[in-house]
Order: C-alpha cells, then structure tokens, then sequence
C-alpha cells in the first residue's frame, strides 16, 4: 500500500491521519443520518414518486428542488438511497472486516507459533484459501442460501458479511503468523519462557502487544477492500436484494436500465459515495500506519 | 404560342415527373448487401424448426425454412400479418367434413447449403415423423397430438426408442407411419385430423411443419452443432458458416428462385448474426452507428433509448403491439396450502388485488405508451375474439386502494394479506416485480419478492415443493397472430387441455367447466370469435389471472434499413423482406 500522504516530515502524517478522520466521520455521518434525510424530505428509500420523480415515459428526473440528486428509474429519491446504500456498505463492511480480523488474528497466531508439520499445515491451507476463488463461491453460496420457500435461509446481508470475512481473514492470518514467527524465538519471548510464563501468557502479553497495532492498520487497509466487495456482490445480484439499497446494486440498476444517459447522478451519486467511503478509510489507513507502525511506513 | 404551350407542358410533365419519381425509385426496395444483426444471447437458443420455438428463433428460421402455408409479412403492423397464403404449397383441397387437407405442393423448388435436391412430399412426412424423436421432442408436441390422426400413437411407440442412437431413430422412422401423414406422389401431402379444427392451418404455418430432406437430418442429432453447420435450407438463404458463440452467416442461394417463392423477397445477399455483443446498450449504439442493422433477443430497447428516438421523431424506430402479455398468476396447485394460496382462492381476494394494482405505473415503469398498454382481460388485442373488456375498472388505471382494502375486510382480511412472490431477475420483470409490491402495500397487501435468475424460473414454478402464492414472473406471448386463442383459452386455462400436473403452464391449475364447454364449442365452429369472446369475457371476470399490460414490440433499426416488414411470426424485422439503402 503506497503511503501518498504520509511525506517526510511530521505535520504531513498528521494531516493524512486528520484528513482520513474527518473523510470517513462524514461517511458515517452521512449514513448515520440517512433516515434524518429520509424524514426531512418525506422520501423513503424504497417510496415510488410517480408523478414528481417520472416523466410519462417512465424516464428519471435530474437533480431539482424536489430531489437534490434526481430520481432513479421507479422515482425513487437517489440522495436518500444513496445515504441509506452507504448505510449497508458500513454495515456489512465493518463487521465483515473485524470478524475477519479477529479470526485471522487467532488462526495467525495459533500457526505462527507451531512449528514444523503444524505451521506446514496452516501455511498449505492459506494458500488453498487465497486461490480459491471469491466470486464463484458467493455465487453459489448464494444460491444454496434460498429455502424450499423461496426466502433466503440466514439474511442476505449476514451472507454477504459472511462470505467477505471468508475471505479476507487469510490476509490478516499471513500477517500475524509472519509476526509471530519472527517474535517466537526473539529475546523477549525467550526471557517469557525463561521467567516460567505459559504460551497462552506469552502470546498475550509478549506477542499480541506487537501484532496489535499492526492488525488496527492492516484493518483499515482492509476495511476499503471489503466495502467495494460488497458493492461487487450486489452487483452481481447475490448481495443485497431489490427494494433495499445498496451502492453495488444502485450502480447495477443505473448500468443495465441505461438511464444514466438521462440521469447520470444514478451512477455518479452511488458512485461518488463508493470512492469516498474507500478514499475515506484509505487515507485513514495511511495516517493510522505514520502514526502506530512509523517504521514499515517510512520503509514502503 | 402552341409550340411554347406544348413544350411547357412538357417540361411540367417531366418536372412532376422526376418529382414523383425521385422518392419512388428511393424507395423500392434494392437487392444487395450485407445485413447485420446483433445478438445480445450468445448463441441461438434453438436453430431447427424442431426445436425452435422463441420469437427469436423463428425470426432467423424464417430465412431457412419454408412451410405449406405463411404470412406475407406487414410494413404497417404485426396485426396486419394475419393473412394466411401459399408458401411451399400452392393450393389445397379440404374434405366435406373439414377434417382432411390435400395439399398440392410447388414444383421445382430446391434445397441449398448441405444438398441441392428438389423439395419433395415426403420431406414433409419425414419432418413431422421427427417431431417425437427421442432425442428431442418437437417444441410444442400438444398442438400436433391433437392435429394429425395417429400422431400421438407413432410417438408413443417411437418413446420406446432409446436415445443416443441416430440409426435405430431412422429405423423407426422408415419403418413406421403416421395414420394422418401421408405423401400419395412426390408433390402431394395428405393431412388427416381427428376432428375438426377452424385453426388447422395456421397451426401448419409455425416453422414446426417444415420440409427436411431425410438423408441428410437423419445424420446428425435434432438441433446439434453439426445439424446447425449443415443445415438443409428450404429457405432463401442457406448456412455459409455458424460458429457456436460467434456469428451465422447465411447467404442467399444462387438457386433461389424469386418466382417460386410468393412471400419472401430476399434482398439482403447475405445475413451475419453476431454473438459477440452481449449488452443492451452496446446493442443500441451499434444500431445507431450503423455498425449492426437489427438486434436479436434484446426484448425492449433501454428507456433511454426509446426516449431519444421519439424525441427525434427517427424514422428508424418501429413499434408494434404485439399480442404479448405480462400477468400475475396464484398458485393454485392443490398442495398449496400456505396462508396467502388459500386466500386467493376467495374471488374477493384476488379481486382486491387486481384493485390494488396501477396497471399505470406499471406501463411507465416499462417506458411509457410507446412499450405496454394496460391490460385487463386474458386474451390481447391482436388474437381472435379480443373485444375490449374491463370488469373491475378503476380511473385512469390507476387502482383503487380503497375498494381493495374493504374486498380484503370483506373476505376476512381487515389487516390486510402477506404473499410471497417469485420474479425473474431481469431489468423488465423486475420493474414489474417492484412496482407491484409499491403499489399493493397501499392497499394492505405486503408482497414478499422472491428473485429467481431467468435460467431457474421454470424449474422453480414447476416444482410443487416450492412454496409461493403469487407468481411476478408470468408472461404470454401468442404463437401466431390472429386466430390463436386456442393457445390461452384452450390451452393454458383449460383443465381438459392442461390438467393440473407437472408441465401445467406457469402451474396454473385453473379450472373452470364452463369455460371447458365454450372452448370445446369453440374447435369445431365456423364462426368461434364471438364464443372466444364470451369465454374471455368469463375467465377475465373469474381473475383466472390478473393481467396487468399488454406489451408493445420496440424495435430499432439502422439508417441502411429500408421497406420495413412486420414479421408476425418473428414478432420483429422480416429478415426476407426489408432491404438495405443501396
């Protein structure tokens, strides 16, 4: 990951920290107040304007008074589907990542720490793990994933969380177990073993203080990544389900019914919101790395 | 003065005269050139007149295949193509008693592409001996149980044939006759029903009933690549090339003889299909650069689009009704029993949610007047017995919530229903899906949307372990213009003709004995458009189904595109009859 903002000299790291805070709190601001929006201008995400968001021929209206981004092809607000799109990329993007964080860390750990067919063991199955390929598997899982009833067997967004954590855990698990490989014979966990601590003790207060602020920047790295995964997969129809919002799914809409000719704020409103969302926690990944790991940062 | 008289007059003559005919020689159709047509499927879903059973299908097997009888082809309307007139037949005589066709066939007329030998009676006998191959059925075996005397018994028998055995298929076949289908000489075909049918031509004019020369079909599997490459064209056009997933070429006959074919004019030399352009909007901007002439299985041009032609007023926009149809159906298989199936076998539920629909929004959310018109009644405006009928009208088609919502209390619903709904996932019946499930929670009705992709949806509806009440995804569109009620109205909805089982259409299992009796009325009368209309008027009123819009056919062609040809069968371009600007 090149580390653009973080230039030689101190006031430039702390601008890239201050800048991605401040990026990302207005994308959690602006999901956050979603529904104030929604209440505001009396437009729900999934409510149909028929007669102020449709011209006769069924084509969007751009942004006016009414709809500050347009409408989309049902004379739905954009600006409040668009809020309450960002909503579910944090809902899914956030938990996806630390439920993969958590388990990478563990299984890092648990592998990082063993030694010879055990550590040869983990190390195969990662790599089965990264070659296995993501898309085909959310596709079928979400097939297997409808009942007899036509209704999905767990919610699609607990799926989608699922299916991203599924995957991305490898990378935080490779992290960790390179770290606890090199800290497993150092001098600090040899004066551990020495003084009688258990290896429970050891990982705990000796190794995870070293891997932690590693893992809070790798997150954030992570974190961008997760969040176009599920604008992927909604886009590809096996994420979040039509009526419910979400960006992949709004700019699938835009693409495939060709009204972004009309109404471009259909692509450019999902869109923009994806890029900031991502630019958001990119840059604040980048500032968090200056600030807790100052020493792989300055050697990218 | 007389000489100056005489010569102004002449010069005005000539003057009217090259003005009249500057357009005229314009517009007369020029042979030549290279029409192109992009697909947005990768592949043709069917490419033999066993098989092909798709709008789209028939659209290209119009170039290779000639029947008995056809349609001419309309330049106004796809209503207009309803005439039935001679193709590979020239004249027929019909028994006393309506049930026997002699068919009398043209001379001279021969194959291209994989033989060259002249069309015979039998071709027709070995096509329909095809139908029941067990390597693969005819598309629409029911019309042909019922239209040919011992039909159904050659294919009982032929069944027992195994598959995967091309020679023991051709045994049977040499071996065994059809009691209805026979050929006395090489151009003369008998054709026996067991009864008689007011509709039995135009069940013949489907590409089903096509000649195939048996030597060379009986080589390769129904419908393989092989048969695809080496198809024996009795059309204008024979097979130059087909690569699975790229492009048919087809190329006019050098024996095509313009003389002996009173239909299909052929003015393109040469027709390339393309599969490589598997989307909508690189489809569209093809057409308007002038790179592709005609689209493919691409069912209505983006909103977008449609917009931007009407606002230039192009001349290359045609639309068409086109007798097709969206509606939603119930599930009402007897194993149904979940709480929103049993409602809707109370007439007051579903007359609430036939109230509780805006059949427009709807027509909007489909691009406007241009691409649907509300619908609300079973048969469309361009099949027989089609008299404008709507027994729950509300204003403007708009719904009524109100009335819905007191049918609902009435029935003993007063906090309303909640159904759940399976919809394709394609943009058109997701539109549908999304403004039905809108629309009906104004009055009450929660819809719970169940997305199947396209390629499941038939297995999801016939499967009786799926649990659903109301099905989003159900459509229609008439196998023949004019006179094919008998498909909806004798088919689908009637439970002598389709009883409630596995193949049931959309799972329908509607039965209504009086609309039995009509329709058994219907068959054999002289005159069955008033007896259709009563029936409609009945099954409409019942909400065997709730229509919701008749669709309109939009179709887009480049600035080369002249002497535009409604193909009723295609329901699109005429590929044998519109011509290119020179």
């Amino acid at each position: 990951m090149s580390d653009t903002l973080s230039l030689p000299g101190r006031r430039a790291r702390i601008d890239a920290l201050s800048f991605g805070l401040i990026l990302s709190g207005l994308v959690v601001a602006a999901a956050l107040a979603a529904p104030l929006v929604a209440w505001v201008t009396g437009h729900g995400p999934t409510d149909q304007f028929r007669t102020t968001g449709l011209d006769q021929m069924g084509l969007p209206m751009r942004p006016n008074a009414e709809f500050l981004l347009g409408s989309d092809g049902f004379g739905r607000d954009v600006l409040v589907r668009v809020l309450y799109g960002t909503r579910i990329s944090l809902i899914v993007g956030l938990p996806a990542t630390t439920l993969a964080m958590l388990v990478g860390t563990l299984i890092g750990l648990v592998a990082g720490w063993s030694r010879g067919w055990g550590d040869q063991l983990f190390g195969r199955f990662m790599d089965v793990m990264i070659a296995f390929p993501f898309i085909l598997t959310a596709l079928s899982l979400a097939t297997i994933n409808r009942g007899a009833d036509g209704q999905p067997r767990i919610p699609p967004e607990a799926l989608v969380v699922l299916v991203i954590a599924g995957f991305s855990w490898i990378y935080f698990a490779r992290l960790v177990r390179g770290i606890t490989r090199s800290l497993r014979d150092g001098p600090l966990v040899n004066a551990a073993r020495v003084s009688g601590a258990s290896v429970p003790q050891i990982l705990w207060r000796e190794v995870l203080p070293v891997i932690l602020p590693k893992i809070a920047v790798f997150w954030s790295v992570q974190l961008p990544a997760n969040i176009v995964a599920e604008a992927t997969l909604s886009f590809l129809g096996v994420g979040i389900n039509p009526p419910t919002p979400s960006l992949g799914n709004m700019i699938a809409d835009a693409q495939r019914s060709g009204l972004y000719q009309v109404q471009p704020w259909l692509l450019l409103g999902p869109g923009l919101a994806l890029f900031l969302a991502v630019a958001g926690a990119n840059i604040l990944s980048a500032g968090l790395r200056s600030r807790l790991d100052p020493h792989s940062a300055l050697r990218v | 003065m007389t000489m100056l008289s005489t010569r102004s007059l002449l010069i005005g003559t000539f003057a009217a005269l090259t003005l009249t005919a500057a357009p005229l020689l314009a517009d007369t159709p020029q042979k030549g050139g290279t029409l192109r047509i992009a697909s947005l499927n990768s592949d043709l879903d069917a490419f033999d007149p066993l098989t092909g059973y798709s709008t789209d299908s028939w659209a290209i097997l119009r170039a290779v295949t000639r029947q008995l009888v056809t349609y001419k082809g309309a330049g106004t309307d796809i209503r207009d193509d309803t005439d039935l007139v001679p193709d590979l037949a020239t004249s027929w005589d019909i028994s006393e008693d309506g049930k026997e066709f002699t068919f009398h066939l043209r001379k001279g007329v021969h194959y291209s592409g994989s033989t060259d030998r002249e069309i015979k009676a039998a071709d027709f006998v070995y096509g329909i001996k095809r139908f029941c191959d067990p390597n693969k059925q005819v598309a629409a075996i029911n019309y042909f149980n019922l239209a040919f005397s011992g039909f159904k018994d050659f294919c009982d028998a032929f069944s027992k044939v195994a598959p995967g055995d091309l020679k023991a298929a051709k045994d049977f076949i040499d071996a065994n006759q059809i009691s209805g289908v026979s050929a006395p000489d090489d151009y003369t075909l008998v054709l026996k029903s067991d009864s008689k049918n007011y509709d039995f031509l135009n069940i013949l004019s489907m590409n089903f009933v096509t000649p195939l020369p048996e030597e060379i079909a009986s080589q390769y599997f129904p419908d393989s690549v092989e048969f695809r490459q080496n198809f024996p064209s009795s059309g204008p056009y024979y097979v130059e090339n087909y690569t699975q997933g790229q492009q048919l070429v087809l190329k006019r006959a050098a024996s095509y003889d313009a003389a002996l074919d009173p239909v299909r004019a052929a003015y393109a030399d040469e027709i390339i299909v393309d599969f490589t352009t598997n989307n909508e909007e690189t489809i569209v901007q093809k057409i308007a650069t002038g790179e592709a002439d005609l689209s493919l299985y691409l069912e209505v041009p983006p909103r977008a689009t449609i917009a931007k032609y009407l606002g230039e007023n192009s001349p290359n926009l045609h639309a068409s009704n086109s007798g097709a149809a969206n509606f939603i159906t119930f599930n009402a298989r007897p194993e149904a029993t979940t709480p929103g199936a049993t409602a809707l076998r109370d007439i007051r539920v579903r007359q609430a949610l036939t109230y509780a629909i805006s059949r427009a929004n709807i027509v909007q959310t489909q691009g406007g007047p241009i691409a649907a018109v509300p619908l609300t009644q079973i048969i469309t405006s361009t099949i027989l017995g089609f008299e404008p009928f709507d027994p729950y009208p509300t204003a403007d088609d708009q719904g009524d919530p109100e009335k819905a919502k007191a049918l609902l209390a009435e029935a003993g619903y007063p906090d309303g229903i909640t159904l759940d709904a399976p919809y394709r996932t394609t943009a058109q019946f997701e539109a549908i899906a999304l403004t039905v499930k809108e629309d009906a929670a104004r009055a009450g009705i929660t819809i719970n949307l169940i997305p199947i992709p396209p390629t499941q949806w038939y297995a999801y509806i016939q499967d009786p372990g799926s649990v659903w009440d109301i099905s989003l995804g159900s459509q229609f569109a008439p196998d023949w213009q004019g006179p094919s009620t008998r498909m909806l109205l004798g088919g689908w909805l009637n439970s002598d003709a389709a009883p409630c089982g596995t193949g049931n259409v959309h799972a329908i299992c509607y039965s209504n004995l009086e609309l039995n009796r009509l329709a058994a009325e219907a068959y054999g009368s002289d005159d069955p458009g008033p007896i259709w209309t009563k029936a409609d008027q009945l099954v409409s009123t019942d909400l065997a189904w709730i229509p919701l819009i008749e669709k309109r056919k939009i179709v887009l062609s480049s600035d080369r595109v002249t002497n535009w040809t409604w193909s009723s069968l295609g329901v699109q371009a005429d590929i044998t009859n519109v011509a290119l600007k020179p």
